[in-house]
């Protein structure tokens, strides 16, 4: 039938290998310089994050410290298994979802804010002060941290109470309340935290060009608009990056802080994964157990990660790739 | 900033680097030959002058207990990994051992907080220290049977002293210590421990400014704490840092307390029990309750810190405590400036038994080992002299006449250390090499190790005079799969004892209902299941009485 | 161009608020320099808050006359060197090909790369490596292994991409090389981002004190923080009876002394840092 009125498409090939290996050929011959240039990093990854990835097999094996990694019997998902069916496993889920949840939700605006507000300072001094003095929390060990938090919040004699006490409060024993175990966790991440972290917003906002905000005063914006449309959007990539990064790190919760700040009253929502692991170390040396529970977390972090990583493209954002 | 600076900062960190790596080369080649570890006990005839060994020693060790010095024919070179805060080659220990036993001694000296980590690398590259310490002793045991370490017991022919101290009089340690073919893989340590290192501490000059007299029991106690707090109304007489660790420290008193808390060994009944669901213990949690209702105990004993807990003992808050016996002389020393009349002393005991826990005179638990290769023969050798009499005077006490004097007291004194404020192990270990952890393996009773300050004196008698002591639970030997086993269902209860006992103390509404609760919750977690355990392992040690 | 702006309702709000902010991280801080230099009696008392009492140095040169120390001191200062400009190298190195969005395989080699993140195989497996390379005990050990932090890759990479790609292409069409282009046209214009990822390696050096612990035998060659963490050990002291005399430290002004000796040279940094992270020139104001 005539279709001259149609335009007919050029039939697309299907790529055969051949012609794929060739394109590919073509694109490291094109970027081999680039590739040259990341040799170095190519073999640090291989050498120092790879190589040492076999040790993760001892999740999977009765491991024994003088066996060695090889020759330790396999025994498959065994210690999976007796973690997935400790009775506190639920609770554990709970709480270290919970808690990294959380404390991603409300710490993570912190460093933000933070990098914005500081942008705004005029004097210098008083802005170098303030980001010197935010960022000296993170050399502080954690035993410290911990060690001030608990006196502060003492109901005896502890500043806090004192405080609601001069403001005709009773005196309230904080440590000991299970509702109040998450607050204090993400108060004190944000202390120690926010500073630290401001400095890679603080790097981005420095990065964006002057001529933006140029146009935007000329658009008549005031300063608080001008966050809004020039420097938030401008930092945004940042943003993304850090939120997708963190979202992948949010169950992986360090076992130091959390064993340090609860106590018995608190178990039920303080336990997690990394202090249930560190009290079973406590009678017995169980690195496969702990291997097994390390690679649940991975796990569960990685997904964490491409699910995020996904959403953010999908809503039109960058990604890590 | 321009193409320049940068060059210009590139240019100088460029320089920096080549220096910093030129150093560090330097400085890693002149280090380069000291640490290759020696596990094969490579003799460095080399760097040594030989020493003239077959011919027997001119000079009188003292009571070798039967071993011949000097112990090896040709020098011999043996790698030992202690923890330790200095560093102890050229020391008066290591150079008298080379030359009365042959064998130089190389201490691994690692840092005391990281020791075990360090300890796992080595172990899992291959490369076992001649001699070492701080595994765990089923660990040991696994090791031991795969012929990593040796088997002491095997060896008992040429080991005198270790036959003699241990195969002779106390045979029970190869039962409890070594595994179940009956090999002993760690070495024991002997008359270690000071009869009391642990207890419940008053403030003597308050009780005494108020005529109050120290309790002598358990109503007495609680009657002191009354007295005080009427005295006192702002104060809570009786603090406490040891967080959780409370119910297990005063079990004692209450009959129910073992180094396998909450687990103990009832020898009324002779047979293991859960201390948790006993009547005793329900006791000493209604008395603790009592305590606490009364505003006699500091409401945040489960969170106080050690600071905290000090601050409170040294400013008339708090007067009353249980803790390491130190701390006696520990507290007076740091507030008598400010506060001279400040006196803290030990108090009786607190609970109806009136008794403290009591430490074992030989002790396995260090796990110290000696690995199975070239220098095997010559470490158990090593070993025994320090557990004879002579070896363990060189490291507790020193060499007489070179490092020390007696005084009128039969004690010793160190001329060398006589500027030094303090004249303890620490001191005498960085200077000497003495008292390295492991290396006391029988530690002569003269030394300052056993020097007891007046308070720690006094609380020595107080208990002695009575024998107020709980008897010691036997030390029980499990196989791989019952401490696996163990491990799960004890992490468990332990961990839901400490939350019932805190909140059966805190909440005022917990009562009867909820012990009874209590006892259904252990039996959910399997406590029927470990006490079959540990009384099957009890069945085995009778046995092998 | 613009004027001073004036001191508005907005400015007042935003310095009440960082000032809190400043408080809220400098008081601890104080406290603790307050507990290092007052004296036995009233730290343990609980006395001193954020005035020292009782002040004395004892803490300080108890320290300080540790013969440890300066060498700890240069240690550490050298590592620290060292490992900071390897890490922003390598890290420059493995950021520049990754942010160019034709990369040859870019999408597989950020998967790769993020997922080291998440699995950690323990000390173990990482040990083993580095001793089969020959650099237990050795400076190297320090700063090889983690030259690249796989966050700060990240970051970096991000910043890179940031820089318009089309520089690239300008460049490439004048007929420069990638090893120009990287050296010479984007490191210039990345300051601030290398600024931070420098700071962030610095600071991880600095602090760092489990791994030198781990890798180094030889007690020379210990940097700041294992000597001054082998201080407090000691002078807790347990087990022996001690013949206690007026000199026994109070530990807490020991170990906050450490503390505070450990931070001091980081404090002098950072200001010098600083000034990478001010923007060029500011709507309505004029930086120096």
């Amino acid at each position: 039938m005539p279709d001259t009125n149609i335009v007919s498409l050029p039939v697309k090939e299907k790529p055969t290998f051949k012609s794929k290996m060739a394109r590919l050929g073509k694109r490291i011959v094109r970027d081999r310089q680039l590739l040259i240039i990341f040799l170095p990093c190519l073999l640090f990854y291989l050498l120092f994050r790879y190589g040492p990835l076999y040790g993760l097999i001892i999740a999977f094996k009765d491991y024994s410290v003088f066996r060695g990694i090889v020759d330790s019997p396999w025994v498959g998902f065994e210690y999976f298994e007796k973690f997935f069916n400790a009775p506190e496993f639920w609770q554990l889920f709970r709480n270290t979802f919970l808690l990294g949840f959380l404390t991603l939700v409300f710490s993570f605006p912190a460093p933000i804010l933070l990098a914005l507000l500081l942008n705004e300072v005029r004097i210098s001094w008083f802005k170098k002060g303030v980001q010197t003095a935010s960022y000296l929390p993170t050399f502080l060990s954690v035993v410290i941290i911990s060690s001030m938090i608990i006196d502060f919040l003492s109901p005896t004699n502890g500043i806090v109470n004192n405080i609601l006490n001069s403001l005709g409060f009773a005196s309230k024993y904080f440590l000991i309340d299970p509702d109040w175990f998450r607050p204090i966790y993400i108060i004190s991440e944000i202390w120690t935290n926010a500073g630290y972290e401001s400095i890679v917003y603080l790097a981005a906002i420095a990065g964006i060009s002057p001529t933006l905000y140029e146009a935007a005063k000329v658009d008549g914006a005031s300063r608080f608009k001008m966050i809004f449309s020039v420097t938030l959007p401008s930092i945004l990539p940042t943003v993304l990056i850090m939120l997708i990064l963190k979202t992948g790190n949010m169950i992986t919760i360090g076992y130091e802080k959390v064993l340090l700040l609860y106590n018995t009253m608190t178990y039920e929502v303080a336990d997690v994964f990394s202090t249930f692991v560190y009290r079973k170390g406590l009678l017995a040396n169980d690195y496969s157990y702990g291997a097994a529970v390390g690679l649940f977390e991975a796990f569960v972090a990685m997904a964490l990660l491409l699910i995020s990583n996904y959403v953010s493209k999908r809503m039109g954002g960058n990604g890590l790739w | 900033m321009s193409k320049n600076m940068t060059q210009k900062w590139v240019g100088t960190l460029l320089s920096c680097t080549m220096l910093v790596t030129l150093a560090a080369a330097c400085s890693s080649n002149s280090n380069g030959g000291n640490n290759t570890v020696n596990n094969n006990g490579t003799t460095n005839a080399g760097s040594n002058a030989p020493i003239a060994s077959p011919a027997a020693p001119a000079v009188d060790y003292g009571d070798t207990g039967g071993l011949t010095l000097p112990l090896v024919d040709k020098p011999t070179e043996i790698t030992w990994m202690v923890s330790s805060d200095f560093n102890v080659d050229n020391t008066l220990v290591v150079k008298e051992l080379e030359e009365r036993t042959g064998i130089k001694v190389k201490f691994q000296t690692v840092p005391s907080s990281q020791y075990k980590d360090k300890l796992s690398v080595t172990l899992a590259s291959g490369d076992l220290p001649d001699i070492f310490y701080g595994l765990p002793i089923n660990d040991l045991k696994e090791i031991g049977q795969e012929g990593g370490v040796v088997a002491i017991n095997d060896y008992a022919d040429m080991l005198p002293n270790f036959s003699k101290l241990y195969l002779e009089e106390n045979p029970w340690i190869i039962s409890s210590y070594g595994d179940e073919s009956g090999k002993l893989f760690s070495w024991p340590v002997y008359e270690l421990n000071r009869d009391v290192n642990h207890g419940f501490m008053y403030r003597k000059d308050i009780l005494d400014a108020n005529g109050i007299q120290p309790w002598t029991d358990t109503d007495s106690f609680y009657s002191v704490l009354k007295q005080l707090k009427e005295i006192y109304p702002d104060s809570y007489p009786y603090a406490s840092k040891t967080g959780v660790g409370v119910f297990r420290d005063w079990a004692y008193g209450w009959g129910v307390g073992s180094y396998e808390y909450p687990v103990f060994y009832n020898e009324g009944a002779g047979e293991w029990q859960l201390a948790s669901t006993t009547a005793e213990h329900k006791a000493q949690l209604d008395f603790m309750k009592k305590l606490y209702n009364e505003g006699l105990m500091d409401p945040e004993f489960i969170t106080d810190t050690a600071d905290s807990w000090s601050s409170k003992m040294t400013t008339d808050r708090s007067f009353v405590t249980w803790d390491w016996i130190g701390r006696l002389d520990l507290f007076y020393g740091q507030v008598k400036d400010a506060n001279p009349s400040y006196d803290l002393r030990y108090g009786l005991p607190v609970g109806p038994t009136g008794n403290i826990r009591t430490l074992p005179k030989v002790d396995a638990n260090f796990a110290l080992a000696v690995a199975n290769n070239k220098n095997s023969e010559a470490s158990l050798k090593l070993l025994d002299y320090l557990t004879s009499i002579s070896g363990s005077q060189l490291i507790s006490l020193g060499v007489e006449g070179v490092n020390f004097e007696w005084d009128e007291n039969g004690k010793p004194v160190y001329p060398e250390l006589a500027d030094r404020d303090v004249i303890d192990i620490f001191a005498l270990s960085e200077k000497y090499g003495m008292w390295l952890e492991s290396t006391y393996l029988r530690p002569d009773k003269r030394s300052v190790y056993f020097n007891y300050t007046e308070r720690e004196q006094e609380a020595q008698d107080l208990i002695n005079s009575e024998q107020r002591f709980e008897a010691l639970d036997p030390v029980l030997n499990f196989t791989a799969d019952e401490v696996s086993e163990i491990v799960d269902i004890k992490t468990s209860i332990q961990t839901a004892a400490e939350e019932f006992n805190t909140k059966y103390v805190l909440d005022a509404s917990y009562g009867d209902v909820q012990w009874n609760e209590w006892i259904a919750r252990t039996e959910s977690l399997g406590v029927a299941k470990l006490l079959e355990i540990y009384n099957a392992a009890q069945a085995r040690y009778d046995a092998a009485q | 161009m613009v004027g001073q702006r004036k001191f508005g309702l907005f400015d007042l709000f935003n310095t009440i608020v960082l000032a809190l902010v400043a408080c809220a991280t400098i008081i601890p801080l104080i406290y603790i320099a307050a507990i290092s230099l007052s004296d036995t009696a009233s730290v343990t008392q609980g006395k001193v808050w954020l005035w020292p009492k009782g002040l004395n140095f004892n803490a300080y040169s108890q320290v300080l006359n540790d013969i440890k120390i300066p060498r700890a001191y240069l240690n550490t200062i050298m590592y620290t060197a060292l490992g900071t400009f390897i890490n922003v190298f390598m890290t420059c190195l493995a950021a520049y090909p990754l942010s160019q969005r034709e990369f040859v395989g870019r999408k597989y080699w950020m998967f790769l790369i993020v997922i080291t993140m998440f699995l950690n195989p323990g000390i173990i497996p990482n040990y083993l490596i580095v001793k089969e390379l020959g650099m237990i005990d050795t400076v190297w050990a320090l700063v090889i292994p983690n030259a690249i932090w796989t966050f700060q890759l990240i970051i970096l990479k991000s910043f890179f991409e940031g820089s318009s790609s089309a520089i690239r292409e300008a460049a490439k069409v004048d007929g420069a090389s990638d090893y120009r282009i990287l050296f010479n046209i984007m490191l210039p214009l990345s300051k601030p981002a290398l600024a931070s990822i420098a700071l962030f390696y610095f600071i991880g050096h600095w602090n760092s004190y489990f791994l030198p612990m781990i890798y180094l035998n030889t007690d020379t060659l210990y940097p700041l923080q294992v000597v001054l963490r082998q201080m407090l050990v000691f002078s807790e002291g347990s087990g022996s009876s001690a013949i206690v005399e007026a000199a026994a430290l109070a530990p807490q002004a020991k170990k906050n002394a450490t503390i505070v000796l450990a931070m001091i040279p980081v404090l002098l940094v950072y200001p010098f840092a600083q000034k990478y992270f001010a923007k060029g020139v500011m709507l309505g104001s004029e930086k120096g």
